[in-house]
C-alpha cells in the first residue's frame, strides 16, 4: 500500500504521512442503549466501497480532515476540512 | 513574568553548541495560531521583517526569523505566539546537489518548478515530521525536532 | 573451445582489454563488455545450472536476463543471472543448488529414478507419512531445492544501499525504439521525463539487430532534450503509482503523474521432449551471442522458423535442417540430435522460437486488463488505466516502434497540459499510422511428454499440468498455486501462456475463459538488501545525552528515546533519593500547551476529573480514558494562568495524546489551540528529603513548603534559566519538576549537580521508586481492557459531574459492574524476583492473572511488584500463587503503597 493521499493543507503525500482515524460515523445520540455503545464502541462496518473517513497528518501539519475513499481500490475521490 | 517565558531560552546563559556550520537552529521559530497576520497562500511562505512567514494550516503559522530580528518580532507579538526556537533544529542544505541529497531521505517534491523559492512544505523527513522552507535557488531548509538534531545531521551526513 | 568470431558490427566486447574471473574457483578469460555468461560460453562451458526439482543440466537459453537457467552466485550474493551481469575482473561467480558440483550433482537421481515419488505437490503426498518425519523430509527438501545461501546478519551486507525518491512527470519504463520516441516526444514538450531501462545500455532489441546506431543517436537525442535516463535500472513492480526501480545500490522510488510502458515482448520457448537440454536457445539469444559478443552459439544447427538461419550461416555455423515443427530433442548431457518431421538429425544447437508476447506484467500492475488475442495467439492489452500509456510491442506495434513510442509520448504530454492543438493533430496524424499491424499468427502446438516443461523455473512439465487439472486444480490460478507454475524466479516470462495453453487443453474450456496469471512484483530478482535500504532508525535524544553519555550512563531505547537505563548501580542510584537527593532526566514527558477561551471546557470534556476548578499555580494527576472506559494515557494537568493549562503525559504517549485532543477539538470546535512544546523544553526531577535545600542554592523562589506547597506549579529562575516547577511526587519522595528551554539543559542540570549532595539516576532506578509507591505505569501495568477503577485510580474518575465526559457512560456502566480481575500490589515471601508476565494462579491452578512489574527493593529489603488478580484477591493479606517457568512462588497482595503508604514524605 503506497498510495498517495491530499491533505487540504499540505497537498500530495505518501499515505505514510498519515494516520488512519477511521470511518466518520455519528455517536449515539441521547440515552443510548448499553447495545447501541457497544455497537459504536467496537463494531465496525468495514465497507467494501465509497467511505468518508478521518486522517491525521501526523508527519506534516498535525490536522485532521476528513477523505471519500473506494477502500477498494483507494482512489481517493475528495478530501476536505470538517465544516 | 510573562506566562510562557520558560519556553524562551535567554541568550546571555551558555546555551546548546551548533552541530556544525549547516546548523541554523538559532532562527527564532514562533508558533501562531489564529488567522495569519499577513496574508498567506498555503504552500507558499512569505518574506517580511526579516522573517519567513509559512502557512502550516490556515489557522496555524509558523514564522522563522533571522536571530537578529527575532527577540523584536518575539516582542511584538507578546503572548500570541508560543516560542519554539528550542523545540525545531533547524539545518541548511545548499548547492547543486541540495535536492538530490534530500532525495536520499525525503519524499517531497522539490523540484524548482513545483517548489520555488519560498515554497514551504510540512511533511516526513528522515522518518520524523518535519518542514522543508526554499530559502533560495540552492538553498533548502529543513527543520525537525529538536529531539531528532543527532538523527537529522546523522543521516545527512551518512548520505552527503 | 568457440574462438571468438571475426568483429561484428554491433560487438560490445573490447578485444584489447582482456579481464579475468572466477567460476567455481577455476579462472574464466574475458573480454571487457563480456557478462558472465558470454565469457563462459566463449570459454566452452554449456551447463549453467541445475534444474529446481530434478537436477537435470540447462544452459543458455534466452541471454536476456528472462529465465532462471544461468542464475549464479557473485561474491556470495545469490539469485544473479549470468547472461547479463557485466563480468569484471576478480569476480568470484559459483554455481547454485548443485551438490558436490554442477557437472556431477548427486541430486540429478531424481531425475533418473525419483520421478514416481515427486508429482505436483509431492510434499503434500509422498512425504506426509509417517508424520513425525516431515521435519527431517522439510529440512532435506529445503536444502535439495534452494536458490542459494543468502548472508544470515545486516553487517554481512559489504554494501551500501540507498533510495532515491524522484518525481517526474512522465516516467517511460523500457528504453528501446518506442520507449526513446515516447521519451524524446514528452520532453520535447517540456515535460520532465525518466526513462528506465534493464540493459547496460538503451537501444533494446536495436541494439542486436543491427541498428545499434540509431539506438544511439535516439538515446543522444533524449538525453539532449533532457530525459534521466537509467540504465541497468530494472523496474521492479508498481505500487499505487509508485514505481520501483532498482539500479546497482540504489532503489529509485519514481512518483510520475503518466506512466508510459515500453517494455517490448518476451521470445517464448517451445513445449516438446527435451526441451529443456542445454543446446536448445531461443533465437534472441543466438542473435545477441553473435552480433554483441562475437560468439559462434554452435557448429551444427537445427533451426525451428527460418528467420535465423542466415544469420547463424554468416557467423559459420552449420545449418543442418529447418523446419516448421520440433517432435523431440535427444542427448544426455548435452543435445546430440533433433527429430523433426523430416527425420533424426545431429546437431549441437536446437534455434526455436515460440514466437512473442507482450511483456505486460509491469502494466496490468498499473491496473491494465490483457485479453486473449486469437488472431495473434496471445493476451495482449485490452485496456488501459488513465495517465498510463502503451507502445511498442507491448502496444502490438513491432514494426512502427518509433512511432508508436511517439504517440504514447505526445499523449502523456498532452494529458499533462503540455503542447498545444497542433500536438492533437500530430497524435491524429500517427494514429492514423499506426493502422493496427494485423499479421495473423497461431504458436506452435505443444507436444506432451514427461520431459516436456512448461516451467523451467519450478521443473512443471506439461504432464504435471494435466494431472493436477486431474486432482480438481482446474482453474489456472488454482493450477498455479498448486503446481507453483509461473511462481519461479522467471516471474512467468517464460511460461505464462503455456501454462494457459495447458490448462486449457487440459480442461477443454478457450483461453479468453482461462486467462493468464498476475505477475506480481518483484518483476525482476532483486537482492532484499536494496528493498530494505539503509539502516537508519530515527532516535530521539534529550538535552542532556552527551551529559549522560560522559557520566558513563547505559544507554537503551525506551520507546523512540534514547534514555540512561541507568549510571551503573541502579540499587544505588534508587537508595540516594531516599536518603539525600536525585536527579532524572525526564525530557521525554510529553508536553502540552493547551489555550484559549474554552480550554479548561475542552480538558473537562476530555479527562474524568475535573479540570476547570485548577487554581491558576496548581496541578492535578489526570488519567485519560477511551469511549469504551479504558485508560489511554496518564499525567498532569496544571493550570498557568485562566487561559492556559500544561499538560503532561507519558513519554510515548505524547504523539497519541496531541491526536486525540485534535481530534475533539476538530470535532466539538471549540475556541482552544494545542501546541506540542515537548522537544522545546528539558525537564528533570529533582527528588529526596534534602531536594529543597539543594533548589533553594539555585533560584531565588522561596521553595518552603508553604509557599511551595505539594502539587503547586511555580515560575522562576533556576541557574538563572526562566523555568516552570512543578511540586509533584511519582517517585515518592519531596521532589520539583523543572521545566525549562533545551538550549539551557545543560547548563541547568550541571548547576543542579553542583549544589549539593545530589547523585543522577536512570530508568530502571526510577521504576522501582515508583513501583515501591505503586504508581501504575500506562502500557506497562496497564493493557488496552484496563478501567481506571480495575487499576486502582478509580479516584480520578468523577462520574458525579453533572456534564459530559469522553467515556463517562462506559464508566458508569464500569463502576456499577466490577471488573474479574484488578490491579494489586504483592511481595514475594522467598526473596526471587518473578519475570514479568509470569502467571497468577487460583487455588485449583487455573491461571487467572499475571505479574506486570516487579523488582527487588533494597529500601524495604523485599521482593515486590503488581500483579492482575482476581476481585476476591484484591485485599491485604490475601495470598497468591505464582507461575514463573517451572517455578511457583508464594505471594502476598499488598493494596497500601509499599513505601511511605500515607505520603507524608512528599507532601513535606
Amino acid at each position: 500500500m503506497s498510495f498517495l493521499l491530499e491533505c487540504p493543507h499540505c497537498g500530495v503525500r505518501e499515505v505514510t504521512d498519515f494516520a488512519y482515524g477511521g470511518e466518520v460515523r455519528p455517536g449515539p445520540s441521547g440515552e443510548p442503549s448499553l447495545r447501541e455503545r457497544c455497537e459504536h464502541t467496537y463494531f465496525r462496518r468495514n465497507v467494501a466501497g465509497v467511505q468518508r473517513e478521518w486522517w491525521y497528518h501526523r508527519s506534516g501539519c498535525r490536522a485532521w480532515f476528513l477523505a471519500e475513499r473506494d477502500t477498494r481500490s483507494n482512489e481517493v475521490h475528495w478530501v476536505g476540512v470538517p465544516a | 513574568m510573562r506566562t510562557l517565558a520558560f519556553l524562551t531560552a535567554d541568550r546571555s546563559l551558555p546555551t546548546r553548541a551548533p552541530l556544525g556550520p549547516a546548523d541554523r537552529s538559532d532562527l527564532v521559530k514562533l508558533e501562531l495560531h489564529g488567522p495569519p497576520p499577513r496574508s498567506l497562500t498555503m504552500g507558499q511562505a512569505l518574506r517580511a521583517e526579516q522573517a519567513w512567514w509559512c502557512p502550516v494550516t490556515p489557522s496555524r503559522t509558523l514564522v522563522l526569523a533571522d536571530p537578529t530580528a527575532g527577540p523584536v518580532l518575539r516582542a511584538r507579538l507578546g503572548e500570541a505566539a508560543v516560542d519554539l526556537t528550542c523545540g525545531l533544529v533547524a539545518l541548511s542544505l545548499s548547492g547543486p546537489c541540495a535536492e538530490e541529497l534530500l532525495a536520499r531521505f525525503c519524499a517531497i517534491d522539490t523540484r524548482p518548478h513545483v517548489l520555488p523559492v519560498g515554497g514551504f512544505r510540512p511533511g516526513s523527513i528522515a522518518r520524523t515530521p518535519g518542514y522543508v522552507l526554499r530559502e533560495g535557488e540552492q538553498q533548502l531548509l529543513l527543520l525537525v525536532g529538536a529531539a531528532y538534531a543527532r538523527h537529522l545531521f546523522d543521516v545527512v551526513a551518512d548520505h552527503a | 573451445m568457440s574462438a571468438r568470431l571475426p568483429t561484428q558490427p554491433g560487438e560490445i566486447i573490447d578485444r584489447g582489454r582482456p579481464l579475468r574471473f572466477t567460476f567455481d574457483g577455476r579462472t574464466v578469460n574475458a573480454l571487457e563488455g563480456d557478462t558472465i555468461g558470454s565469457a563462459l560460453y566463449a570459454a566452452g562451458r554449456r551447463t549453467f545450472s541445475r534444474g529446481f526439482k530434478y537436477h537435470r543440466r540447462r544452459g543458455l537459453l534466452c541471454c536476456a536476463g528472462q529465465c532462471p537457467n544461468c542464475l549464479v552466485a557473485v561474491d556470495g550474493a545469490p539469485g544473479v543471472r549470468a547472461c547479463t551481469e557485466p563480468a569484471r575482473e576478480g569476480m568470484r561467480v559459483e554455481h547454485l543448488n548443485a551438490r558436490p558440483g554442477l557437472e556431477l550433482d548427486a541430486m540429478e537421481l531424481v531425475d533418473l529414478v525419483g520421478r514416481p515419488f515427486t508429482p505436483p505437490g509431492f510434499y503434500y503426498k509422498t512425504f506426509i507419512r509417517p508424520r513425525r518425519l516431515w521435519p527431517l523430509y522439510e529440512k532435506a527438501l529445503r536444502h535439495a531445492a534452494g536458490l542459494g545461501r543468502l548472508p544470515e546478519h545486516q553487517g554481512e551486507r559489504r554494501w551500501r544501499t540507498e533510495y532515491r525518491r524522484r518525481h517526474a512527470d512522465v516516467l517511460v519504463v523500457g528504453a528501446g525504439a518506442a520507449g526513446l520516441s515516447a521519451a524524446i516526444a514528452a520532453a520535447e514538450l517540456g515535460a520532465d521525463v525518466v526513462l528506465v531501462d534493464e540493459g547496460p545500455e538503451p537501444g533494446g532489441r536495436l541494439l542486436w539487430e543491427g541498428h545499434a546506431a540509431r539506438a544511439r543517436t535516439l538515446a543522444a537525442r533524449a538525453r539532449a532534450a533532457g530525459v534521466e535516463v537509467l540504465a541497468a535500472a530494472p523496474a521492479l513492480g508498481h505500487f499505487d503509482g509508485l514505481v520501483a526501480v532498482w539500479q546497482g545500490s540504489t532503489l529509485h522510488q519514481v512518483r510520475a503523474h503518466e506512466h508510459v510502458f515500453a517494455t517490448g515482448a518476451i521470445e517464448q520457448p517451445l513445449v516438446f521432449p527435451g526441451n529443456d537440454l542445454p543446446g536448445v536457445m531461443l533465437s534472441g539469444a543466438v542473435r545477441r551471442l553473435i552480433a554483441r559478443y562475437a560468439i559462434a552459439p554452435g557448429r551444427r544447427a537445427a533451426v525451428i522458423g527460418a528467420g535465423v538461419a542466415d544469420v547463424l550461416r554468416a557467423a559459420g555455423v552449420e545449418v543442418v535442417a529447418v523446419a516448421d515443427a520440433v517432435l523431440e530433442a535427444r542427448g544426455r548431457r548435452h543435445l546430440r540430435s533433433v527429430v523433426l518431421p523430416q527425420g533424426e538429425f545431429a546437431c549441437d544447437l536446437l534455434v526455436v522460437s515460440g514466437g512473442e508476447v507482450p511483456a505486460t506484467a509491469l502494466v496490468t500492475q498499473s491496473g491494465g486488463r490483457t485479453a486473449y488475442d486469437p488472431d495473434r495467439g496471445h493476451f495482449a492489452l485490452a485496456e488501459l488505466p488513465a495517465h498510463v500509456w502503451a507502445a511498442g510491442q507491448l502496444a502490438g506495434h513491432g514494426t512502427a516502434a518509433e512511432c508508436s513510442g511517439q504517440l504514447a509520448g505526445l499523449r502523456a504530454a498532452r494529458s499533462l497540459g503540455r503542447g498545444d492543438d497542433g500536438s492533437d493533430t500530430r497524435v491524429a496524424d500517427v494514429q492514423a499510422l499506426l493502422a493496427r499491424e494485423q499479421e495473423r499468427w497461431s504458436p506452435p502446438p505443444i507436444r506432451p511428454g514427461t520431459r516436456s516443461f512448461v516451467c523451467l523455473c519450478e521443473d512443471v512439465t506439461v504432464k504435471d499440468i494435466g494431472q493436477a487439472v486431474g486432482e480438481g486444480f482446474d482453474s489456472l490460478e488454482l493450477c498455479k498455486r498448486f503446481t507453483t507454475v509461473t511462481m519461479g524466479p522467471c516471474q512467468g516470462r517464460m511460461c505464462q501462456l503455456a501454462a494457459a495453453r495447458c490448462v486449457s487443453e487440459a480442461t477443454g474450456a478457450p483461453l479468453d475463459q482461462v486467462g493468464s496469471t498476475r505477475a506480481r512484483p518483484p518483476w525482476s530478482t532483486v537482492p532484499l538488501g536494496v528493498l530494505a535500504g539503509r539502516p537508519s532508525e530515527p532516535a530521539k535524544r534529550t538535552p542532556l545525552h552527551e551529559r549522560h553519555r560522559a557520566l558513563g550512563a547505559r544507554i537503551a531505547w525506551a520507546g523512540d528515546w534514547r534514555r540512561p537505563y541507568d549510571y551503573g548501580d541502579p540499587e544505588g542510584e534508587a537508595l540516594a533519593v531516599h536518603r539525600s537527593a536525585g536527579l532524572i532526566d525526564v525530557s521525554t514527558l510529553g508536553k502540552l500547551l493547551v489555550r484559549g477561551p474554552q480550554a479548561g471546557e475542552f480538558l473537562d470534556r476530555l479527562y474524568p476529573n475535573r479540570v476547570s476548578t485548577l487554581k491558576p499555580g496548581r496541578l492535578r494527576y489526570g488519567v485519560l480514558t477511551s469511549e469504551a472506559g479504558r485508560i489511554m494515557d496518564d499525567g498532569t494537568v496544571a493550570r498557568l494562568d485562566e487561559q492556559t493549562f500544561y499538560v503532561t503525559t507519558t513519554s510515548g504517549g505524547v504523539a497519541g495524546v496531541e491526536q486525540w485532543f485534535s481530534w475533539w477539538l476538530t470535532d466539538w470546535q471549540l475556541d482552544v489551540t494545542i501546541t506540542d512544546v515537548t522537544q522545546a523544553l528539558a525537564a528533570v526531577d529533582l527528588a529526596g528529603p534534602r531536594a529543597r535545600e539543594i533548589l533553594g542554592g539555585v533560584t531565588s523562589l522561596d521553595c518552603g513548603p508553604e509557599a511551595f506547597a505539594y502539587l503547586d506549579v511555580r515560575q522562576a529562575r533556576v541557574a538563572g534559566a526562566p523555568c516552570l516547577l512543578l511540586r509533584v511526587g511519582f517517585v515518592g519522595e519531596l521532589s520539583y519538576e523543572l521545566h525549562f528551554p533545551a538550549a539551557h539543559g545543560e547548563h541547568v542540570w550541571d548547576a543542579i549537580l553542583a549544589a549539593g549532595d545530589v547523585r543522577p539516576f536512570g530508568l530502571e532506578p526510577q521504576r522501582l521508586l515508583r513501583l515501591q509507591k505503586q504508581h501504575l505505569i500506562v502500557g506497562q501495568d496497564t493493557d488496552s481492557e484496563s478501567t481506571p477503577f480495575a487499576a486502582g485510580v478509580g479516584w480520578a474518575v468523577k462520574l458525579e459531574r453533572a456534564e459530559d465526559f469522553v467515556g463517562k457512560r462506559a464508566l458508569r456502566h464500569a463502576a456499577a459492574h466490577p471488573s474479574e480481575t484488578v490491579l494489586v500490589g504483592f511481595t514475594v515471601a522467598n526473596g526471587r524476583v518473578p519475570t514479568e508476565g509470569a502467571v497468577v494462579l487460583d487455588e485449583r491452578g487455573v491461571p487467572v492473572g499475571q505479574v506486570t512489574s516487579a523488582r527487588r527493593s533494597r529500601q524495604l529489603d523485599r521482593v515486590i511488584g503488581m500483579a492482575w488478580v482476581p476481585l476476591a484477591l484484591a485485599e491485604d493479606g490475601a495470598a497468591v500463587t505464582i507461575s514463573d517457568g517451572a517455578a511457583r512462588l508464594h505471594g502476598t497482595v499488598v493494596t497500601e503503597p509499599f513505601h511511605d503508604p500515607a505520603g507524608v514524605l512528599m507532601r513535606s
